[in-house]
């Protein structure tokens, strides 16, 4: 759409089964010893604000400061990226280091998209026939399950693209959750599996581990009482599997999950990494009680020998910025980039830096013009981070749109609407299917897991090389 | 008999019944199960109405119930005068709003109990417990508690403790109002002014948050509802699209706090001053007169007051087919079913257009007496579950108070108060992370037929079904463990109800007495309206086939069982 100067994506007319291009077959070839990867997910439910992240630093500077007004960052406060047109939050010092790494890249104006817009006249027509816009679009519960699922339609019954990208990997193996239920590790039949934080018992050891006789009688009438439930309606039935769920995985996975990172030996690179966080013997913000958890659970699953993970970790935190962006926002970067940075060190150390790729996605992106409170509403497209894994060239993916609520991105239709909610040029599936390639996922099973990509009649872009394989 | 003292005359019967309930429940624990006079089939039926219109069946309740009928019971809780309305009372003054510092906090050298006291809803958790436990107004408190279930205010995003007494106090108070006037006195409400930004909405470049959450999640939802009562789960037809969100934002324009806060910076002119007491005012100047599009095919023409687009906007949305499906459907999710049948919703729809149900509510389309009238007195509501019906989960606030009330006069700490608990089930009450609640009404729980609802599924994880064993077992293995040096249970009129029915004080060993048969059918009875038969209640009695175990330790075991049991943790 934009004249943009970044590397533009040439449009595919269809999209064969096997369509998705270089990047899988690499992949495929890179997997052929099964290496041990992990992929998870940074959640961010609220609608991220990525205009107040990453910033261009050339002459689209001014169109950025006119339109942001009070809530614009002051250009010289932002930290460049090297070799690019762009600069980041001053917040995320270690994501400009990872991006001279060669291990951060931006991905540009991604969203739902129920096809691609050559142009903007495409886009309304389409709008004018009824297929412009995505189902439920601005609606932050709905785009939640949108993102997480991806799937053609949108209803309470939808599967996870985690647990359907997890299904092809092993049909065993959980999508892991922090930070609460999350439908991206939905399977038809059972929940993505949703871990307590650091310090949770997540144990009712009188239950799991009788020491007496009146203990052992409880113990035993209670699997009486869960198994008469089991032959009740289907709702119990559900109940009680996520009941023998907990106590089948409470056994192997409490005393990892327990520790804080105190209770790790003095050199444990979890410890020493996440110790700076800490405020009183407890990671203070939510998103490292996560990442550490996730750490933690990476390192054991891996030394048990599992070979592919997924996790989700959702940051419950002030990301739904309609007012007083500059405060809140400003927090909750510091938070992510600190937290991001003390899982890294770690991995690194660990030597499992490569194997593990992380990556951002959230309902939407926001307006590009601030309202009257000091704050920006809902959008549509959004910019997102992939960070870890391989080492690769510096190089920003997708099209930053034209920074011009009047201008040829916007989706606004109407004069009063026009408020910078970008139309995306980088679809869900397309930012989703780049990272399985890198997981592991052969083509065909990327296909499975968005049936979307196989459909004719869709015009879609080649799969983003994110972030390729090693 | 004219109406009044026919009323009065009803009300002097009840009074006389709850005195005879209340004393012999006060007495304790009688040997016999149900109260004479009462039949099994009687005692089932009014213990699942309690369920549904209170925060857990007490004996006495259940006897209140079980002596009239369904709508007798309904009409006599919505005719409780106000002095039996329950009130959020504790916590601190709008002094925070009045706060003129500038290079410091309002709680940077004060108590340390300033910010509990005059920022949290930590006092509106005391006495949301004590209302719950307590109140005689159960039905009120129940439905108020719905509510805020989508009338979403947060503790997590605002600070003020009076602003959010005031606001809950209200919805309390208008349990039973008309709904229209319930959307008018929430979107006028300070506390959501402040917490969806449209308290001091500018013309020029409003801000959008109010109006959309009023669509989506106070009134039509955005998606068409079928008018046959089904849950609408195929392509979404919109309700709305962005450009009316916008008109509703710029209708909504100009609305400030009302006169009475104070700041060391400054009000932001030419509004007032946060303030979070009473209902906001118009400020004509920021209010945006143009002609505007509404929902429902609604218009407003140019020049009008901020007063006049309010209400031009509520009136659209109540004229809307969608704002009684979706609003009788979510009061049925959060009493009755979170499975509903199209049947039911319909019935319920009905009583809400019409405004008067079973001779309950004004006429007014938006009643909520006779809305809530409808979603009791269905059939689907009265008719006893088959063990089939899909059950609800009881979300986790519920279940704490469920549990508190089954105990009764055993919770002897007068300040029982769970906190800790309620965040580590998932449900911290007055903090919901986000306006769109703990979990959604139509949230799907994986395994369940496709269509199926499980709402409090949304919360329900490994870790969390875990904390909620766990909570069990503080409550009755450990006697209470929420306040330091306290203990909350004392569980001794059980026991001694226990060794009246002849337990003996150790348990011999062998197949147990015809104390532990009692005991089972008497905790059920109380727990569940009825006995169990076949396997559950064999399982209850294997669990006190201890020898040696005491009595006191026999009714623990048991307790705990029938309260962990998933037959207590869902609801039918």
């Amino acid at each position: 759409m934009s004249g943009s100067h970044l590397h533009r994506r040439h449009f595919l007319g269809t999209l064969g089964a096997l369509g998705l291009a270089g990047a899988h077959r690499r992949a495929i070839a890179s997997d052929a010893t099964r290496g041990h990867k992990a992929l998870v997910c940074l959640f961010m439910p609220g609608g991220l604000d990525a205009h107040h992240m990453i910033v261009p630093t050339g002459s689209a500077y001014d169109a950025y400061a006119k339109a942001r007004g009070p809530i614009a960052l002051a250009r010289n406060s932002l930290l460049p990226m090297e070799g690019s047109d762009f600069a980041l939050h001053a917040g995320l010092a270690h994501w400009q280091r990872m991006w001279a790494e060669g291990r951060m890249h931006p991905v540009f104006n991604v969203g739902p998209l129920v096809q691609h817009f050559p142009d903007r006249q495409a886009y309304v027509a389409a709008c004018a026939a009824g297929r412009g816009l995505p189902s439920l679009l601005y609606s932050h519960h709905d785009q939640q399950r949108t993102w997480q699922t991806a799937e053609p339609s949108l209803t309470p019954s939808n599967t996870g693209w985690g647990a359907r990208a997890m299904a092809e990997q092993d049909p065993t193996g959980p999508v892991i959750a922090l930070g609460g239920m999350a439908i991206f590790g939905s399977s038809r039949s059972a929940s993505a599996l949703c871990l307590p934080e650091p310090g949770a018992s997540f144990l009712v050891p009188e239950l799991m581990n009788p020491g007496n006789p009146l203990q052992a009688a409880r113990a035993s009438a209670f699997q009486e009482l869960l198994t008469s439930a089991r032959a009740g309606d289907v709702v119990t039935q559900a109940y009680v599997q996520t009941l023998d769920e907990a106590m089948s995985v409470a056994g192997e996975l409490a005393p990892i999950l327990r520790a804080k990172p105190l209770d790790l030996p003095v050199d444990d690179a979890l410890r020493l990494s996440f110790s700076p966080l800490l405020e009183r013997d407890q990671l203070k913000s939510q998103v490292a009680r996560h990442l550490f958890q996730v750490g933690k659970l990476i390192r054991h699953r891996r030394g048990k020998g599992v070979s592919r993970q997924m996790f989700i970790v959702q940051v419950r935190g002030a990301f739904d910025t309609h007012n007083n962006q500059l405060a809140s926002l400003d927090k909750e970067l510091t938070d992510l980039a600190a937290a991001t940075q003390a899982f890294y060190v770690a991995l690194d150390a660990l030597g499992m830096g490569e194997e593990v790729v992380t990556f951002t996605a959230s309902e939407f992106g926001r307006t590009f013009k601030a309202n009257a409170s000091g704050g920006t509403d809902h959008g549509w497209g959004g910019h997102h981070f992939v960070l870890g894994g391989p080492h690769r060239a510096l190089r920003c993916q997708g099209v930053f749109p034209e920074l011009d609520p009047e201008g040829p991105d916007d989706a606004g239709l109407r004069p009063g609407d026009r408020q910078g909610r970008w139309i995306p040029t980088t679809s869900i599936e397309e930012y989703a299917a780049s990272l399985l390639a890198w997981w592991g996922l052969p083509p065909e099973s990327v296909v499975r897991t968005f049936p979307i990509l196989a459909t004719g009649g869709r015009a879609l872009p080649e799969a983003l090389e994110l972030p390729g394989p090693a | 008999m004219p109406r009044g003292i026919f009323r009065a005359f009803r009300f002097f019967l009840l009074v006389l019944l709850l005195g005879w309930a209340g004393l012999s429940a006060a007495a304790g624990w009688d040997k016999a199960i149900i109260p004479k006079g009462i039949s099994a089939i009687q005692w089932r039926a009014a213990h699942r109405l309690a369920a549904q219109a209170s925060f857990g069946p007490t004996p006495a309740l259940v006897q209140e119930i079980a002596v009239q009928t369904p709508r007798s019971w309904i009409a006599a809780q919505m005719d409780l005068g106000p002095h039996w309305q329950s009130r959020y009372l504790s916590g601190g003054d709008a002094s925070v709003d009045r706060f003129l510092g500038i290079d410091r906090g309002f709680c940077e050298d004060q108590p340390a109990e300033c910010h509990a006291e005059q920022l949290s809803t930590i006092p509106l958790f005391r006495d949301f417990t004590q209302n719950a436990l307590q109140g005689k107004d159960q039905l009120r408190q129940r439905v108020a508690f719905a509510l805020q279930s989508w009338l979403v205010v947060s503790n997590r995003d605002v600070n003020g403790t009076y602003g959010f007494r005031h606001y809950h106090n209200g919805l309390l108070s208008r349990a039973f109002a008309n709904y229209r006037d319930i959307l008018e006195w929430v979107t006028l409400s300070p506390l959501m002014g402040t917490y969806l930004n449209h308290a001091n909405n500018r013309k020029a470049a409003p801000n959008e948050n109010f109006a959309r959450e009023l669509m989506q999640l106070f009134s039509m939802g955005p998606c068409a509802l079928p008018e046959d009562g089904s849950p609408g789960d195929g392509v979404c037809t919109a309700t709305y699209d962005n450009p009316t969100v916008r008109s509703v934002a710029q209708a909504l324009t100009g609305w400030t706090y009302p006169p009475g806060g104070e700041s060391g910076r400054g009000c932001p002119k030419p509004f007032n001053c946060r303030f979070l007491e009473g209902a906001m005012v118009p400020v004509e100047t920021e209010h945006d007169t143009q002609a505007l599009s509404l929902p429902a095919g609604k218009a407003l023409p140019a020049g009008h007051s901020a007063r006049q687009a309010l209400d031009a906007v509520l009136d659209a949305l109540m004229a809307h087919p969608n704002t009684s499906l979706h609003i009788s459907r979510l009061l049925i999710q959060n009493l009755v079913t979170a499975n509903p049948s199209p049947a039911y919703v319909r019935r319920v729809v009905r009583a809400f257009r019409a405004g008067r149900h079973a001779g309950l509510g004004t006429g007014r389309a938006g009643d909520l007496s006779a809305t809530v009238a409808a979603v009791l007195l269905d059939p689907e509501a009265r008719s006893l579950p088959t063990e089939a019906t899909p059950a609800t989960l009881i979300e986790p606030a519920l279940m704490v108070l469920r549990s508190a009330r089954f105990l009764g006069p055993a919770l002897v700490d007068p300040s029982f108060n769970p906190l800790r608990w309620d965040a580590l089930m998932g449900e911290e009450v007055f903090l919901p992370p986000s306006v769109f609640y703990f979990f959604q009404p139509d949230h799907h729980a994986p395994g369940t037929p496709a269509g199926m609802r499980a709402p409090a599924f949304g919360i329900l994880t490994v870790a969390t079904a875990m904390e909620r064993l766990s909570y069990l077992n503080c409550l009755v293995l450990w006697k209470g463990c929420f306040t330091k040096d306290v203990r909350s249970v004392d569980l001794s009129a059980f026991v001694e109800a226990y060794a009246q029915a002849g337990a003996p004080e150790k348990q011999a060993p062998g197949e147990g007495t015809v104390a532990d048969a009692w005991l089972a059918d008497a905790l059920a009875v109380r727990a569940y309206g009825h006995t169990l038969g076949g396997s559950e209640r064999e399982a209850l009695l294997s669990a006190v086939r201890v020898p040696d175990a005491t009595r006191e330790e026999r009714v623990k075991n048991m307790m705990y069982l029938v309260l962990a049991s998933p037959r207590f943790q869902l609801a039918r």
